[in-house]
């Protein structure tokens, strides 16, 4: 006997398929958006304990076997100017006036700030960057041919070029002692700190850690974590006591990964692809058919 | 009728008379001696060293080679200003073959020409500018930066080069007569047309896409999400002026290389590129104004940057259109030439002010700093010195202003 | 190995007390040689006495009892005023019982070299470091030699 099927049965049957379906509900509808690596590392520098003792240049330029500097590192008059990083170094200090009181000083070290989805290694052509889950964005020379995008689009101005080489060129930066983090040790730089103002962890615990700073100190920082946010979040944040635009940051930055702004025109590359063909083609072949009816029309006229 | 020639004639000779033009050597080599060459030959004395210097000694020998400032006036003049002005082959080629524009035929090659010969210069500016120009072919066999804008460059560009030569093969087939390779080349021909405006209309806009990845260091008065729109229609009028300009030269200073057809017809045509031109720049205007208003930079007018911008928008886009439409109702050819230096002039502007002028504006000092030495200006000059003289080369020689004979009857 | 010994060498720190005075109920050491990096750094004497005078009191440096609320450890670390009665007066309570090595599992504790530097610049900045990188080793840390200055692993 055929066993009819109830409503009973039915409610059973849906229950069951949507229960299937619910097992993970953010699976199927979860928009599909990557943030940076869950465990990466960072660093967070608190600008209000830099005493512009450059032993993080020192202590860089040691552990990445980089020549020695123009200006050696004990040397006050380095501040004249503002520096950059370069073929030679990976991280400078610059000293800026404190707007509050110009009798003191500020100082600012610069570096990679490793985004969590570095410009520089979506406009690299050659894939020759990468974000390591580890946090640290690394280049691989090996692959490089120098067309120097990168240092166009990095929002920081890190990635440096070293022109003098005929030969061998190739893009220099901090690579957040990619070896060193693989091996349990801290950063060079935050390890020869002597006022600890480089603080290396998880980017999560960092985060907290600078909003239970704040938090705790708020005549002390203004409240902006610098880099949590900026072009996406970058492994390498900030805080600092005075404004960020006062010592030379970058705060036109958008808030989201710079790769949204080309998503739209990279999307949009697979329609000209397939549509254009289509379309020309059909633009064609009605061109060629009106001529050809017009012949013969023609022919028709003459006879 | 001509293989037998061929046939009876030794390789050697006829290579010769290909080079020399049919002319004894001592006499083709006394036609060489022209003011001209002489002026050119006097760059090239100077500038190739320079450029060796570059290959020998590192970018930093003869460039600016900053690190805040990447990209100089080799690329900003060579690769920026001259792709768009290349448009020329994609434009004629869909004018001609897909929209059936068949009165431009007299036209058609040297748009194919001009537009092969200014990505292939492109190339080679890039050559000069990058740091290891011999990896150059990294992107399509090492890595695959498929996010990269800069990928699609390079492998548009790459393709897009191999296309032209394949729309202009044919010049060279009949050049050498030879006719079943010819016959291979004009089949491919609207295949090779349909590609060219695919990888075209992508590479075009993707040069301006280029710099979405970089908001904040470009001007906001020249960033914006439409730049891909806005140099892709800026390349389409570039190409329409860059016509009407060297079909223009061409005529007045090589009027032996060309036919009567191409000479009679030149004032009409220069005057229907030219209306093409005129719409073209006003759309472009149109698209400029829309995404000013999109990103709500009214205000950043009435700023130093604000008043640059204004000389290029008005200056060098709408005074040269209004000159366009003005040339093409009285029917001068010789207003419409006028425009259209004038328009090639601000194409040129607009990329140099997006990849230059604009691009780090925030830096301090950073108009000092875009100044760029003279070695950077004595490499361009060299190799814009050598692009003329291998184009007139190419046109003295191979059936370009002109139809060569033996081929009449078999082009389209 | 070398990461201990550096770290051995870097974090242990010999106390020389010269001086034991009864000022009042409170004694605490007048100067202080401060010589655990001595390999690198000339011993720093370092005058307790002086800047107790100079400074606003012990918790200037010292996490004293019911001061300082801002610090982090302190939400869970309660220091009673017993406590900080006995680390000073009985056994004293080194810096590096607690500011050791920096563990990036607890990054709002700094390691000790940052410990004892934040003590020292949070009066000492603008005076002489801060101006110029020099102004370390002229002041606290006078150099030995280059020749000494890397240590052989």
């Amino acid at each position: 006997m055929k066993k009819e099927f109830t409503r009973r049965d039915f409610l059973k049957l849906t229950g069951a398929l949507s229960g299937a379906l619910l097992i993970k509900p953010d699976a199927a509808s979860a928009y599909k958006e990557f943030s940076g690596w869950p465990d990466a590392y960072g660093c967070l520098t608190d600008l209000s304990e830099c005493v512009g003792c450059r032993s993080c240049e020192k202590a860089c330029n040691e552990a990445n076997g980089l020549p020695q500097p123009a200006i050696p590192f004990d040397e006050g008059s380095v501040f004249n100017e503002k520096r950059r990083p370069d073929a030679r170094a990976f991280t400078v200090v610059n000293r800026f006036t404190d707007p509050r009181d110009p009798g003191k000083f500020i100082y600012r070290k610069v570096q990679c700030n490793h985004c969590n989805e570095p410009a520089c290694a979506s406009a690299c052509p050659i894939h020759a960057y990468e974000k390591t889950p580890e946090g640290a964005v690394l280049y691989d020379p090996a692959k490089c041919f120098g067309c120097r995008y990168c240092m166009i689009v990095c929002p920081f101005y890190v990635p440096a070029y070293d022109y003098e080489s005929a030969l061998e060129p190739k893009i220099v930066k901090c690579i957040m002692c990619y070896p060193r983090i693989k091996a349990g040790r801290l950063p060079a730089c935050v390890e020869a700190c002597p006022a600890g103002a480089i603080t290396f962890g998880k980017r999560k615990d960092l985060i907290n850690l600078a909003r239970e700073k704040i938090m705790r100190n708020p005549q002390r920082y203004v409240n902006h974590i610098y880099g949590e946010h900026e072009a996406g979040g970058t492994s390498w944040m900030y805080i600092s006591s005075v404004p960020f635009e006062y010592l030379g940051f970058p705060t036109n930055i958008p808030k989201h990964p710079l790769i949204e702004e080309v998503k739209g025109f990279l999307g949009a590359v697979p329609v000209v692809f397939t549509v254009w063909p289509a379309l020309f083609g059909m633009v064609y072949a009605a061109v060629k058919h009106r001529d050809e009816l017009f012949k013969s029309e023609h022919k028709e006229v003459k006879k | 009728m001509s293989n037998h020639v061929m046939e009876r004639e030794s390789f050697a000779s006829w290579f010769m008379r290909k080079l020399t033009l049919g002319m004894s050597w001592p006499e083709y080599a006394r036609s060489l001696v022209t003011p001209f060459n002489i002026v050119a030959a006097l760059i090239l004395i100077i500038g190739l060293p320079v450029i060796a210097t570059r290959f020998l000694y590192g970018l930093a020998s003869v460039t600016h080679a900053s690190n805040d400032y990447p990209w100089g006036i080799i690329l900003g003049w060579g690769l920026f200003g001259g792709v768009p002005l290349s448009a020329t082959g994609f434009i004629m080629g869909t004018a001609f073959y897909i929209f059936g524009f068949r009165k431009y035929k007299p036209l058609l090659r040297l748009g194919l020409l001009t537009g092969f010969m200014g990505y292939f210069f492109a190339v080679v500016y890039l050559l000069v500018d990058l740091g290891r120009p011999w990896r150059i072919y990294y992107p399509m066999i090492i890595g695959f930066g498929t996010a990269s804008v800069l990928f699609l460059v390079a492998w548009h560009v790459a393709t897009y080069l191999t296309v032209q030569f394949l729309e202009f093969s044919e010049a060279i087939l009949e050049w050498i007569k030879s006719r079943r390779l010819y016959k291979w080349a004009t089949m491919i021909t609207i295949a090779m047309t349909i590609a060219g405006i695919i990888l075209s209309t992508l590479h075009q806009s993707a040069l301006g896409a280029l710099f979405l990845l970089a908001p904040g260091k470009l001007h906001p008065l020249w960033y914006s999400s439409y730049i891909p729109h806005l140099f892709l229609s800026s390349a389409v009028y570039a190409a329409l002026v860059m016509v009407i300009a060297v079909s223009f030269l061409i005529a007045r200073y090589m009027p032996h290389v060309c036919d009567d057809n191409y000479l009679k017809n030149l004032d009409s045509l220069t005057i229907g590129l030219g209306k093409g031109a005129a719409i073209g720049m006003y759309v472009y205007f149109a698209l400029k104004m829309v995404a000013l208003a999109h990103d709500d930079n009214w205000s950043l007018l009435n700023t130093s940057y604000g008043y640059w911008y204004l000389v290029e928008v008005i200056g060098f886009v709408i005074i040269p259109a209004l000159i366009l439409t003005y040339g093409v109702k009285k029917e001068s050819p010789g207003i419409v030439r006028f425009g259209a230096f004038y328009s090639i002039a601000g194409v040129i502007l607009n990329r140099i002010n997006v990849s230059i002028i604009a691009f780090n504006w925030q830096l301090p000092d950073h108009l000092h700093h875009i100044v760029p030495p003279i070695t950077e200006v004595i490499m361009v000059l060299t190799i814009i010195t050598i692009h003329i003289l291998i184009f007139r080369w190419i046109v003295r020689r191979m059936p370009v202003t002109y139809e060569h004979p033996d081929y009449k009857e078999l082009h389209h | 190995m070398r990461k201990t010994l550096l770290i051995s060498i870097l974090l242990f720190f010999f106390l020389t007390l010269l001086f034991y005075q009864g000022a009042g109920s409170v004694s605490y050491p007048k100067v202080i040689l401060l010589n655990s990096i001595s390999n690198k750094y000339t011993a720093v004497k370092f005058n307790h006495e002086k800047h107790i005078s100079m400074s606003g009191g012990c918790s200037q440096c010292h996490h004293e009892h019911q001061k300082n609320e801002s610090l982090i450890c302190k939400d869970c670390h309660n220091l009673t005023p017993a406590l900080f009665k006995n680390s000073v007066h009985r056994n004293f309570m080194a810096c590096r019982n607690c500011h050791s090595e920096f563990n990036p599992q607890v990054p709002q504790m700094p390691d000790l070299k940052a410990a004892y530097h934040r003590a020292c610049f949070q009066c000492h900045r603008g005076m002489d470091v801060g101006i110029e990188p020099k102004g370390c080793s002229g002041r606290c840390h006078l150099l030995k030699t280059a020749k000494t200055e890397r240590r052989s692993p």
